[in-house]
């Protein structure tokens, strides 16, 4: 019967891919192929910053999908794996398991938020499983060892731009902090203090902190009204400043906002209308509308893969993860593994994509690919740049 | 069917249970370990909450508060006083166990909705003392620790901590069965159907009601504290209301007043997630539907459907009846 | 100093308007079906999704706004009381509890599905200008959402005590055997709580969104105003309203005297203080024993 499948060529097939499979465990890291990569990330999909997780993840989708239609890097595809932690550390740690275990993820990627990639990194370090770009700028992923590796400026360094640039540059002499009342915006604040003491021998004016649900400032505003500060440095995400302006203008009282850079987003001003109008902020990559072949690319990627999403601040944040993660790719070789990647990243260095910003590695102590910066402004409704970029100085919590 | 076979069935049930629950880390890899020793932490919880809602009729949504006081005082035994593991755990449970107690007294007028609402507002304010002692919890910037070891062995990896877990519910299973047997359980059904009634019956109410707080707290304590250790990481933000409603949840998607009903509720809020897992944004829409859809078909939960149906197959039992309260 | 405070107590009193109407909706139907409804916080926010559709996608005018979201909230609160509470009416209170939980989880991934977690804008006919009358200052929104409010309030007053309906939502809500037997249709009256109840919220919805933005998460305001229908006394429609606006007035003052902890928690001391002394809230009569 023409059915009868001869049992040789079969044995030869199974025999040849189980010697593949075999080499593939033997020689190479979990999640690689020769024609796969496989990158994990946990991330807030549906819970309290889902608005990040979801634009963190098209923005490095974006970059991959790119990749892949022209072939993969070296002959080898992005598969980008993510589920929700919806910002939990304990199903943080299960989906971290659930990546290394079952998705056997080559690398993790863009972890969001500060506590829930506390909860894994010891998990990823036992098991090296490198933490790339984790999406929080807090300071402590800029020397966490070996398989922990930072982005951009963190908030403890921009806090010390501000400090500096409100004391030395606009003579303010009364300085006061607005905070949110959680890890984020602690880090920032905790800095700034540090700032003032141990540079200008100064405290803040007065400190207000706030919650993340917090719907109402005006005891805030109150407050900072009545210390009489100049500038109030805000540590908060973009939808309390334009709010908290509001209030303080509902009372009379015109300060100088300036704020990390969490708060430069178009949403800012969307949200705040006139009362933005002259609000600074700190900017650790351009806008998304800014001019620049990097981001015309960002632009076009945007619009093929994710046309329903608005083009921001968060989805650009995660396209420039996974644009740097793509370099340091391409730079390991054909010969991948995890060590040999994160030489490679280690080795990046005055790496510009095309859109003025360079990175370089900085260091053993000093994980991050950039520590630059610059100051901008809402101007006529628009984030106007106000300096050049320059290199941070470190400045730490104590 | 005669009893013996009702019997039969149900020693049978508990044998096959208990060899999987045995063999399972042998066959799974580290993810279904620790996905599994969750679902005992949660599990814990769930009976605690359920001998002081389902059994004693107190609602509470203050558990998430009693978890994170468990969790807390364990770890922060285990670091600054550098207790042995095994006795951190202990205190920690013990010591929810009197703040539940504590928490019992001043609640004993409220019943219902009052209730719910003033130990919710308890979860609220145990939160914010997280951030405020942050000379002990670390406050924001959350709290390691350290894998618990007992006499030299430690509990390191997730196929050692699902069988301390597996061992600690199954000790708290039996313990709670025997109470819900014995005289507390009977004052506890008793206090629940009516109060005056049963206080006629000579059930002490106060007494009864202020136990049940304190169990309960000391069962949540105690998952709290294994939790820390099977997580190694806490954070304030954590502990919120929305931890209480998700307890809250467990029990009655399991089954009010059932030891089984705990168990299956606390699988389907750890499992159905993880099923749900690749949906990405859909997730939290479809796990909406699943729950809505589940509670109107099993109006009494999962223990209820269990018992309806081996009523209706196998003739075991009494049929779960709603009582027609509205008569439309 | 006065003049700070008068304001924090003003805007505090704008914010606590907002939490006594969505406690208005809880209490409502609570008190004609015995369901606390748990999905009462989402109905704020959907409304305030509708009202960001039909103002910004199909750019129709405020007050058609206004009038349509009000509409499609109470078909949106028929329907959920059809599909989700009515098969399980006679269950367990809890399971209807839950039940709503359940539904108030879909209503918040679809608005996430639909438009995302972002933060929208949500245009106002009030200004955020200030206004000063003394030692009063505020802004007209402010002004603008205790006004609507008051009106809202007097307008349900009203469809209480002077319409042949209202009187027989409280007949049924005293008594629902009775309410029937003098030919009342008792579900008639549910799916009619409902609809107010959703209304009321997408009045709140349209309200507050502007003032707080909208997003999936917006609905978590219920917890508050929940709070501060129990502070009042479940069950009671003035002890609703005073509740609501006391804990808005007081988180702003324990805000401007303490710190943004204090300020979260201070509505809970003074609700477990008050419980405490008297065990069904201010205005509450009886202990309910429901549960």
């Amino acid at each position: 019967m023409s059915r009868r499948v001869d049992i040789l060529p079969v044995l030869a097939i199974l025999v040849g891919v189980l010697v593949l499979g075999l080499s593939a465990v033997t020689l190479a890291d979990d999640g690689i192929t020769d024609k796969e990569v496989t990158v994990g990330a946990g991330l807030d999909l549906t819970g309290a910053v889902a608005n990040r997780g979801v634009n963190i993840k098209a923005g490095m989708e974006a970059v991959f999908n790119r990749v892949n239609e022209a072939g993969g890097i070296h002959g080898r595809k992005i598969k980008l794996v993510a589920y929700d932690h919806v910002y939990q550390p304990p199903k943080a740690v299960i989906n971290a398991k659930r990546l290394v275990e079952r998705d056997k993820i080559f690398v993790m990627m863009g972890h969001l938020g500060t506590p829930t990639t506390k909860a894994i990194m010891d998990y990823l370090g036992e098991k090296h499983v490198p933490n790339i770009f984790p999406a929080t700028l807090a300071s402590i992923w800029t020397n966490s060892g070996k398989w922990h590796i930072g982005d951009l400026a963190t908030f403890a360094d921009q806090t010390g731009l501000i400090v500096d640039y409100l004391v030395k540059e606009r003579k303010f002499k009364r300085i006061a902090s607005f905070y949110q009342d959680d890890e984020y915006g602690l880090d920032g604040h905790q800095a700034g203090k540090a700032r003032l003491k141990h540079q200008y021998d100064r405290a803040y004016a007065v400190e207000v902190d706030y919650k993340r649900a917090d719907i109402d400032f005006s005891s805030q505003a109150a407050k900072l009204k009545e210390s009489g500060a100049d500038a109030v440095i805000l540590q908060a995400v973009y939808r309390e400043p334009p709010r908290l302006a509001e209030q303080c203008h509902a009372i009379g009282y015109h300060p100088l906002f300036i704020g990390v850079s969490a708060i430069v987003l178009d949403k800012t001003i969307e949200l705040g209308g006139k009362h933005v109008e002259g609000m600074m902020g700190v900017e650790v990559y351009p806008l998304p509308t800014d001019p620049g072949a990097f981001l015309d690319l960002y632009r076009a990627d945007m619009k093929k893969y994710f046309p329903h999403l608005a083009l921001d601040t968060t989805n650009l944040y995660g396209y420039q993860k996974a644009a740097l993660f793509v370099e340091g790719m391409q730079r390991a070789g054909k010969n991948l593994t995890r060590d040999s990647l994160l030489k490679a990243i280690e080795s990046i260095k005055d790496w510009d994509p095309g859109w003025g910003l360079k990175y370089s590695y900085g260091g053993d102590n000093r994980r991050v690919m950039s520590r630059a910066a610059r100051l901008v402004s809402v101007k006529d409704g628009k984030w106007t740049k106000a300096s050049e970029w320059m290199e941070l100085q470190e400045t730490g919590r104590k | 069917m005669a009893p013996r076979t009702a019997e039969r069935l149900r020693v049978s049930f508990v044998v096959a249970a208990a060899v999987v629950a045995l063999a399972l880390p042998n066959f799974a890899d580290d993810y279904i370990r620790h996905v599994a020793a969750r679902l005992f932490v949660y599990a814990l919880v769930a009976l605690g909450l359920n001998l002081l809602t389902g059994f004693a009729g107190q609602v509470s949504l203050g558990h998430a508060a009693f978890f994170a006081i468990g969790a807390y005082t364990a770890a922060a035994l285990a670091e600054r006083w550098q207790w042995p593991s095994a006795l951190c755990v202990l205190a920690a449970a013990f010591f929810t166990g009197v703040v539940g107690y504590l928490l019992g007294l001043p609640c004993l007028r409220l019943s219902g909705l009052y209730l719910a609402m003033a130990t919710l507002g308890f979860t609220f304010i145990v939160q914010e003392m997280l951030l405020q002692l942050a000379v002990i919890t670390h406050g924001s910037e959350g709290m390691r620790v350290k894998p618990a070891a007992v006499l030299g062995f430690t509990f390191d990896s997730d196929y050692r901590k699902y069988y301390l877990l597996l061992g600690v519910t199954v000790v708290m299973l039996l313990f709670a069965r025997n109470l819900v047997r014995g005289r507390t359980g009977r004052a506890f059904l008793a206090i629940r159907e009516n109060e005056r009634a049963a206080e006629a019956m000579g059930v002490h109410l106060a007494q009864y009601k202020t136990i049940a707080f304190a169990i309960s707290a000391l069962y949540t304590g105690l998952a709290g504290a294994l939790s820390a250790f099977l997580v190694g990481f806490l954070d304030p933000q954590e502990f919120s209301f929305f931890l209480s409603i998700q307890f809250i949840t467990i029990i009655i998607l399991g089954g009010l007043a059932s030891l089984l009903g705990s168990l299956l509720g606390a699988a389907f809020l750890v499992i159905l997630p993880e099923l749900l897992a690749g949906l990405d944004v859909w997730q939290a829409l479809v796990y909406g539907l699943i729950m809505v859809v589940t509670i109107i078909f099993m109006p009494f939960g999962l223990s209820g459907a269990i018992r309806r149906y081996r009523y209706r197959w196998f003739g075991i039992g009494v049929e779960p009846v709603i009582p027609r309260r509205l008569g439309h | 100093m006065v003049e700070i405070l008068t304001s924090q107590v003003v805007s505090g009193l704008a914010t606590g308007c907002v939490y006594a109407l969505i406690a208005l909706g809880f209490v409502l139907i609570f008190k004609a079906t015995d369901v606390v409804n748990f999905a009462q916080g989402e109905f704020v926010m959907a409304s305030g999704f509708i009202s960001y559709t039909l103002l910004i996608r199909f750019g129709l005018s405020y007050w058609v706004v206004l009038l349509v979201t009000i509409v499609v909230s109470g078909v949106m609160g028929v329907i959920l009381e059809r599909v989700v509470v009515r098969p399980i009416m006679d269950a367990p209170i809890f399971s209807i509890v839950i039940a709503t939980i359940g539904a108030s989880t879909v209503l918040r991934s679809s608005a996430g599905i639909v438009y995302g977690y972002d933060v929208l804008p949500l245009p106002t006919i009030f200004s955020k200008d200030p206004i000063r009358m003394g030692v009063l200052s505020f802004t007209v929104m402010d002004a603008g959402v205790i006004g609507s409010s008051l009106v809202i309030m007097m307008a349900l007053y009203l469809f209480f005590t002077r319409t042949k309906t209202g009187m027989a939502m409280r007949a049924t809500a005293q008594s629902q055997t009775a309410a029937r037997l003098m030919g009342v249709s008792v579900k008639g009256i549910f799916s009619l709580t409902w609809a107010i109840s959703a209304a009321i919220g997408g009045v709140a919805g349209v309200l507050i969104a502007p003032i707080i933005y909208l997003d999936p998460n917006l609905g978590v305001i219920g917890v508050k105003a929940f709070a501060g229908a129990i502070l009042g006394g479940f069950g009671s429609i003035p002890g609703a309203i005073v509740g609501g606006m006391l804990l808005g007035i007081l988180e702003n003052l324990s805000g401007y005297f303490f710190n943004a902890g204090i300020k979260q928690v201070s509505t809970y001391i003074l609700l477990i203080v008050v419980l405490v002394v008297r065990p069904s809230g201010l205005f509450g009569a009886v202990a309910v024993k429901r549960v």
